[in-house]
């Protein structure tokens, strides 16, 4: 079968962490790492059906909790797969307490491309992202971090204590970081127990409303704009470069990156379509052993174009955002409302943020046009999308 | 001059810019130099794109994963 894809694969190496921070989207301390021949089978098939690309975003639970034998064997099991020089990208997606000198070197020496997560402030950090045992982190992951050649981009989740302390945020973290992602609060992934959708209609404490997302955002892109040397903020950036484009790079804000890049494997070989969506079934696409990700190319494809008709015969349908949103997560819409076709939560704040770049941009509001012709401007850009990749 | 007067001005002195140029493309005309920065670095990335497309040529698509992580 022809190879059509050129995905990101999050793979998430172990459930287990050696963290317990107080928003965690998976709380879970199972202890299995995946095996080393999961890894190869999950390398193998992956290489087998990417087109030319693709992006392996090494994850958790806290994946260096894997140890640096499990990571000096990922490059060469790519070597052994790659006959036909498929290009490899790596990414470390870790909370950096672990990045001791012997790890930080050797995913350097590897080439694999490390982020983290600092949360705001020393003191917003300390209370939030902790040990298991309730011990703060700050001062060690700036430390490991310090180690690094090249310093990483970190991730800011924006819950209700970060509003009104974006410049603190932004100048306290600057220093340590390429660059930072402020990222929107995704509420309790899919575990019954901290669901908000169906299930119950209690709202989580950290998530802020959409207006105040709205604000928040404008603040930290207030404060980016006035910094002499700015650092890359994020989604801002991504965001200008969306305009300027007309159709976005990532999977929040673009169903064609969403259904035909995003893939995620669990420590035991499951696919499922996002890790945001395991460990639903609904979501799950098959084990490694069952190649997967062959049939999923042909599924991706039916999910996409029923997600967009769904949120575009919505309110989606006539807003002058569209090509640069696209609606939003659909797993976000399933755990908020039970079903994959509804517009962001954040949409309101979204449309506040988009307003105010816009603006400086110079692009002048267009008037909302009607859906057909939305809908033949999206497969216009998706198609030339398509050839960019 | 305050903040919104600021912000006039700098509208102004970015329209005249436009239209005193008008063969210049607009991003230049932006006012703020870290969102011309960006705005003209994502043109010279589509222009580059367009033309020589390459396969493992997506940039910031290394980044397509967006969500946030545990």
């Amino acid at each position: 079968m022809e190879s059509v894809m050129n995905p990101t694969v999050i793979v998430e190496v172990t459930e287990n962490c050696n963290l317990a921070c107080t928003f965690c989207l998976r709380p879970s301390f199972t202890p299995p790492v995946m095996s080393l021949e999961t890894l190869e089978a999950v390398i193998a098939h992956v290489l087998e059906v990417t087109k030319h690309r693709v992006d392996f975003i090494w994850h958790g639970g806290e994946p260096l909790l894997a140890g640096p034998s499990f990571f000096s064997t990922i490059p060469r099991l790519q070597s052994k797969y790659n006959s036909r020089g498929v290009h490899v990208v790596n990414n470390v997606q870790t909370n950096g307490t672990l990045l001791r000198p012997e790890m930080a070197s050797l995913l350097e020496r590897e080439g694999f491309a490390i982020s983290t997560s600092i949360q705001g402030t020393h003191v917003m950090h300390d209370s939030t992202r902790v040990t298991v045992h309730g011990k703060p982190t700050y001062a060690r992951i700036i430390t490991n971090i310090a180690r690094l050649q090249r310093k990483p981009p970190a991730i800011v989740v924006l819950t209700t204590e970060v509003i009104r302390h974006e410049a603190e945020v932004y100048y306290e973290t600057k220093p340590h970081v390429a660059g930072i992602r402020v990222s929107e609060y995704f509420p309790g992934a899919l575990i019954p127990s901290r669901r908000c959708g169906s299930g119950s209609r209690q709202r989580d404490p950290l998530m802020p409303t959409s207006e105040e997302y709205g604000q928040c955002m404008i603040r930290f892109y207030e404060i980016w704009k006035d910094d002499p040397e700015p650092i890359d903020l994020r989604p801002v950036t991504e965001i200008i470069q969306s305009f300027v484009q007309g159709y976005s790079n990532s999977c929040l804000y673009s169903q064609k990156v969403c259904n035909h890049s995003i893939l995620a494997v669990k420590s035991t070989g499951e696919f499922y379509t996002c890790i945001r969506g395991a460990p639903d079934q609904r979501f799950q696409l098959g084990h490694v052993r069952e190649r997967p990700f062959l049939s999923y190319q042909h599924t991706a494809e039916t999910a996409l174009a029923s997600r967009v008709k769904a949120i575009i015969d919505g309110p989606c349908g006539t807003c002058e955002y569209w090509p640069v949103c696209n609606g939003g997560c659909p797993l976000e819409s399933y755990v908020m409302r039970g079903n994959l076709d509804h517009r962001t939560y954040y949409c309101e704040g979204r449309k506040m943020l988009f307003a105010r770049i816009a603006a400086d941009l110079g692009l002048e509001r267009p008037s909302a046009p009607e859906t057909a012709i939305i809908h033949d401007s999206w497969i216009h850009t998706t198609h030339d999308h398509a050839q960019l990749q | 001059m305050n903040q919104e007067d600021t912000r006039t001005a700098s509208t102004s002195a970015s329209q005249a810019c436009a239209e005193a140029l008008p063969s210049k493309p607009r991003l230049e005309c932006i006012s703020n130099p870290n969102v011309r920065a960006v705005a003209l670095n994502a043109e010279a990335k589509r222009e580059q794109a367009r033309v020589q497309a390459t396969p493992t040529d997506r940039g910031d698509y290394t980044e397509a994963y967006s969500g946030e992580v545990a």
